[in-house]
């Protein structure tokens, strides 16, 4: 589903991802985890377009899709959340899921809701499964800048599944997560995963990684230093010592 | 009587000035080019009726799209830029129309006399065509153009890029397209409006449309409000009617009038109607809140019993 090839990127002479290869297929959950600074959400923002790389290409879905707006990247079918949360907050809950659903509206006039009326109703009955999958139904009319923070991460999720994409990067979706919510999470995530979407997940939370990843990437000064699946990168030296640390070693 | 006429007219004038400045506010962008958009409206539309004869109505429709397309022109390369710096660009802009007219000398022989503009004195004797009637049909098109957008899709995109830029472009939205989109529309009603003046008061004068123009501009939208279009329609209503007010005051009203502003700064810092359009969600998220304690609280209670 998404191909990522040699891509580089340096920010005036820092080198914050070097040569990344990395792939994601249909149905695949694939964690990429590092040190902080590793350059773990650099890729993302570049695969979204929200910078532009050195050098290298993004394919997704047999789509290049390097360096383009981000704007095409999303309607090509790559959704994402983000490490610091943006919503919008003056928007309502509902209004927020509503903006994500502009992407099925071609031209102008569709988007003015002079057109097509009875599909613009459909998609109002869509935003209100979403909403009750995501347990927002009832904040549903509230402003979105009202809402708690776990709400808040919920509704960036459903936001972003709100445009039916075929890849969806979460940017550090656990932190901040009580104990129950991360188990929402999971369950959610390996939903989503059999529901056929391909997801690639950037975390901290090492209990939720190896929980629910079926491969692993580790990042480290910009260079990827292991790949492989959660049993093998938990025992691979090298990401020991860059990243996971030893149990004992604090004794 | 007239001068109720006039002041109406007047008010609904500076209406539609505010709105303009509103429609590029909704994007997030804090234009000054509002005046240079409307004084080329109001010289085209001057032109046009009375050197050309064309009717009030086709005028000011050229006048608009003159407008938006000179606002796309001038949109696509400032709407790159940010903050200060886009501020800097539409000041630059609307010098830069002003001196254009200030210049400009283009005047036909109709009826033995010269007429049209003349450089520095203006262009004197503009067909009167337009009065409180055609000012408010106009409004209300531009008002229901506004309610149109509002309660549409493409809104909720506008208020999108203005709530947060990167988290619009993540959803799909093409947000350089709605930001100029926006701007050629505030573009397009500060023409209508410029037209509407020129119609109004019978005489053209490049140097009325200067930075002090567009300083009451943005005090109207930042009186009122700019997160809904009713905002800039109180600011506005508010700073013509009060001076008008204050009349018993003479020489004094200017000062009564500055206090007021001032008042109303402290007391609605966001606006008359953003604070309290907050105030009334505050209000209500208070409510949410202590419905649901005084839920959990009664199944507690069930708990024990």
């Amino acid at each position: 589903m998404l191909l990522i090839n040699d891509l580089s990127k340096s920010f005036g002479g820092i080198t914050a991802l070097k040569n990344l290869d990395l792939k994601v297929n249909t149905g695949e959950v694939v964690g990429l985890i590092g040190p902080n600074g590793s350059g773990k959400t650099t890729t993302i923002n570049l695969v979204t377009g929200i910078y532009a790389s050195d050098s290298g290409c993004v394919i997704l879905d047999g789509r290049h899709i390097t360096n383009q707006a981000a704007n095409k990247i999303t309607r090509a079918g790559m959704a994402r959340t983000f490490q610091n949360l943006r919503i919008f907050e003056r928007l309502t809950v509902k209004e927020n899921i509503m903006v994500a659903q502009n992407i099925f509206n071609s031209s102008l006039l569709e988007s003015l809701n002079l057109l097509q009326k009875k599909k613009q109703q459909e998609y109002l009955i869509e935003t209100d499964e979403l909403l009750k999958k995501f347990n927002l139904i009832l904040v549903k009319n509230s402003k979105a800048g009202s809402l708690s923070y776990g709400e808040k991460k919920r509704l960036e999720m459903a936001r972003a599944l709100a445009m039916r994409p075929k890849i969806l990067l979460l940017d550090e979706p656990a932190a901040g997560m009580s104990p129950p919510e991360l188990d929402w999470l999971k369950e959610t995530i390996n939903d989503l995963r059999s529901s056929g979407l391909a997801i690639l997940l950037i975390e901290h939370h090492m209990r939720l990684v190896m929980g629910v990843c079926d491969r692993i990437y580790v990042l480290n000064f910009g260079n990827k230093i292991a790949e492989g699946t959660p049993s093998s990168i938990s025992k691979d030296p090298e990401v020991i010592t860059a990243y996971l640390g030893r149990e004992n070693s604090s004794a | 009587m007239a001068y109720f006429t006039a002041i109406s007219e007047i008010l609904g004038l500076n209406v539609i000035l505010a709105l303009s400045v509103f429609a590029t506010l909704m994007v997030g962008q804090f234009s000054l080019a509002q005046v240079g958009f409307w004084s080329i409206g109001a010289f085209v539309t001057a032109i046009l009726t009375t050197m050309h004869g064309f009717p009030i109505y086709y005028a000011l429709l050229v006048s608009g799209t003159v407008c938006a397309v000179v606002g796309i022109c001038l949109g696509y390369p400032c709407l790159r830029i940010k903050g200060i710096y886009l501020t800097l660009a539409t000041v630059a802009f609307a010098e830069v129309v002003r001196v254009f007219f200030n210049n400009l000398n283009y005047q036909v022989e109709i009826d033995g006399k010269l007429v049209g503009p003349a450089g520095a004195v203006g262009f004197r004797g503009v067909k009167v065509l337009a009065a409180w009637p055609e000012i408010y049909i106009s409004l209300s098109i531009i008002i229901l153009v506004f309610v149109i957008i509002n309660s549409s899709r493409f809104g909720l995109s506008v208020n999108a890029v203005r709530e947060d830029e990167v988290a619009a472009a993540s959803l799909g939205i093409n947000v350089t397209k709605v930001k100029v989109l926006m701007f050629m529309f505030g573009a397009a009603i500060a023409g209508v409006g410029g037209g509407l003046y020129a119609s109004f008061s019978s005489f053209v004068l490049a140097e009325n449309f200067s930075f002090h123009l567009a300083l009451l501009s943005i005090f109207y939208v930042a009186v009122g409000g700019m997160y809904t279009f009713y905002g800039p329609i109180i600011g506005a209503a508010l700073l013509t009617l009060l001076p008008e007010l204050f009349r018993f005051a003479s020489d004094f009203r200017m000062i009564l009038y500055g206090v007021v502003v001032i008042v109303v700064v402290i007391v609605f810092p966001r606006g008359i109607v953003d604070d309290i359009l907050y105030r009334i969600e505050v209000r209500k998220n208070l409510k949410r809140k202590q419905s649901s304690k005084s839920l959990k609280e009664s199944n507690q209670n069930r708990g024990t019993d």
